[in-house]
């Protein structure tokens, strides 16, 4: 029975009377569960908004509250018997899946070249001395096998 | 681990902010994939006119870094804008065929099906009934003249997208022949000549709108001139180009030349139209399968029965497929179709079996109805279409990012920048721990619910 029991630790819906797990507070929690997913999705939504726009002062406030709702769906159900709730609740997972992809995706492309470009610009001023042609950004690019 | 990569890039990033307290030169070369091998050239050179790409600081370093920073975005750009390109094509084409498909309506073969299952239906309850007969003929006249009608259609649509396909790699040989004149008057005019920014401004577009046809990859040579590489096919070399064949392979993804080698895409638009070109073939093969299925299991109970004058052994389908499914000459008559098992003209026992093939199994179709076959391919063209708006969509959010990027204002001078660009570092690292901490928990989710 237990592995059909989802765990709901922290929860106050967790018990019944007897300590014990009951279908109701099984519902309960995975309710909890999707109205807590169904508000991360929409902050999520935001985050991509901003990670886009390279809103830094949005972006950090939202990494905070992120990380706090994060908490909020910890810890999941162990496990559920096949049910219209958990397949909402696998949906819900889903799309917050695919929006950390493209959030992924966003992070990748900063990183990547604010990296690269912080890199050339401090090789550039460690040599303060050279200068460089103005010219083409192709020959810039000195390919070495 | 879905996210490695984003540690990776935080791991790179550690090793830069060690470097840059001891000395630039120790990061120059940092490991960021597609610029490993790639440096800054400094050497002494006069000041030169500042283009219209100089947006950053004063100075030739200036120039220089603003000149590689475009670089950088451009080829970026140009590998996302073939992505968003090879499903832009997916997706205008699935949602046509979605159109073709026309359901739910009473023009779709869905409904079509089901009225003549209902006509047989009635026919079993009335087998000597002359109008219910007539309405069987009609009703699966109907039925023929849709599946044939939406062949056609995904033929005609099939051939279209070939057509497309061809015009573009047409013009990918237009494209790489200017490129191949223009790599020559970049090289003439020299690379720190007045005009060659000029010239420069010139090719990119060429470059990008490349890479969004067929994913093409620049690499820039020291002279300023540029090669495009079409996954192994060198396009433009110097000034020489060597066409793309208009040949099209499907199943590659890629295109023929005259000694059969295969030119495999990896990205853009074209690609995105070979994809669509598959997915059609998948769909029809399946519609056709439907179709056979259909005229084999009605032709197999049909045969068995009798018609209103005593004559048995009639056929009331004829055809192979899709394509040419229509009514048997056998029930040209109504009279003819055989809703009688013993002969006897009230009894309407093929009739009722021919109803009953509505949700009855077939092995030909994976156990699924035939009913059921098509209601499966209509959702897996809703589903796929779903899942290349949902991927265009989001592939349009990353270019919305890059093109954010580059109307960045950089600061004043470079130091400024680089702090500016430490703080966006923080920020976004910050975002990614957030991935990878939110992931882990989803996962746990999805393998106990999934």
């Amino acid at each position: 029975m237990n592995g059909n029991l989802f765990s709901l630790t922290g929860s106050p819906q967790a018990t019944g009377e007897g300590g014990g797990i009951t279908p109701t507070s099984r519902t309960l929690g995975l309710s909890e569960w999707r109205r807590e997913a169904q508000r991360a999705l929409k902050l999520l939504d935001k985050w991509i908004t901003a990670l886009k726009q390279r809103d830094l002062p949005t972006i950090d406030r939202l990494n905070g509250v992120l990380m706090e709702q994060v908490n909020r769906l910890v810890p999941p159900p162990v496990s559920t018997p096949p049910s219209e709730l958990a397949e909402e609740a696998n949906h819900l997972a889903r799309q917050i899946r695919e929006r950390l992809d493209l959030g992924y995706s966003i992070i990748y492309h900063e990183l990547d070249y604010t990296h690269t470009l912080i890199a050339m610009i401090t090789r550039a001023t460690a040599e303060e001395e050279a200068t460089c042609p103005s010219w083409a950004c192709g020959s810039l690019m000195d390919k070495e096998a | 681990m879905p996210f490695a990569g984003i540690e990776l890039g935080t791991r790179a990033l550690r090793a830069f902010q060690l470097g840059m307290n001891v000395t630039g030169h120790n990061i120059a070369n940092v490991n960021t994939a597609g610029y490993t091998r790639q440096r800054l050239v400094l050497e002494p050179a006069p000041e030169e006119v500042l283009g219209a790409r100089l947006r950053v600081g004063t100075g030739v370093i200036a120039h220089t870094i603003q000149r590689l920073r475009d670089m950088l975005l451009e080829q970026r750009f140009n590998h996302n804008m073939a992505t968003q390109s090879r499903l832009e094509g997916l997706r205008q084409h699935l949602e046509q065929v979605e159109a073709l498909l026309q359901e739910p309506s009473e023009q779709g073969l869905h409904h079509l099906l089901t009225e003549l299952f209902n006509a047989f239906e009635e026919l079993s309850t009335r087998p000597d009934s002359m109008a219910v007969r007539q309405t069987v003929l009609q009703k699966a006249t109907a039925l023929t003249n849709a599946f044939r009608s939406l062949s056609r259609n995904l033929s005609l649509l099939k051939e279209q997208i070939s057509q497309t396909a061809v015009a573009r790699v047409e013009e990918v040989n237009r494209l790489a022949q200017q490129l191949a004149s223009l790599n020559g008057k970049i090289r003439a005019a020299g690379v720190d000549g007045q005009g060659s920014n000029q010239l420069l401004d010139e090719r990119d577009p060429l470059i990008t709108r490349l890479s969004e046809l067929v994913g093409a990859r620049a690499q820039y040579a020291q002279d300023g001139t540029v090669m495009i590489f079409v996954g192994e096919h060198t396009l433009v070399q110097d000034t020489a180009f060597t066409p793309l064949p208009t040949q099209l392979d499907v199943g590659n993804r890629g295109l023929i030349d005259s000694n059969g080698n295969l030119i495999r895409l990896s990205s853009g638009f074209v690609h995105g139209l070979l994809e669509g070109l598959s997915l059609l073939s998948d769909y029809q093969s399946q519609l056709n399968l439907i179709a056979q299925t259909l005229v084999e299991r009605f032709n197999a109970i049909h045969q068995t029965g009798y018609d209103l004058d005593g004559n048995t052994g009639r056929l009331f389908f004829e055809g192979t497929s899709a394509a040419d499914i229509r009514l048997h000459s056998d029930v040209s008559d109504p009279r003819a179709i055989a809703a009688s098992a013993n002969g006897a003209p009230g009894n309407g026992e093929i009739a009722q079996a021919l109803a009953k093939l509505r949700e009855e199994p077939q092995a030909a179709l994976g156990n699924l109805s035939i009913t059921g076959s098509y209601r499966s391919l209509v959702n897996r063209i809703g589903s796929d279409t779903q899942t290349y708006k949902n991927a265009e969509k989001a592939q349009k959010s990353i270019m919305e990012h890059l093109q954010n990027l580059r109307e960045s204002v950089s600061g004043v001078s470079l130091d400024e920048e680089a702090a500016q660009l430490v703080r966006y570092q923080r920020s976004y690292q910050a975002a990614a721990k957030l991935v990878s901490t939110f992931d882990s928990i989803i996962e746990n989710l999805l393998s106990m619910v999934g």
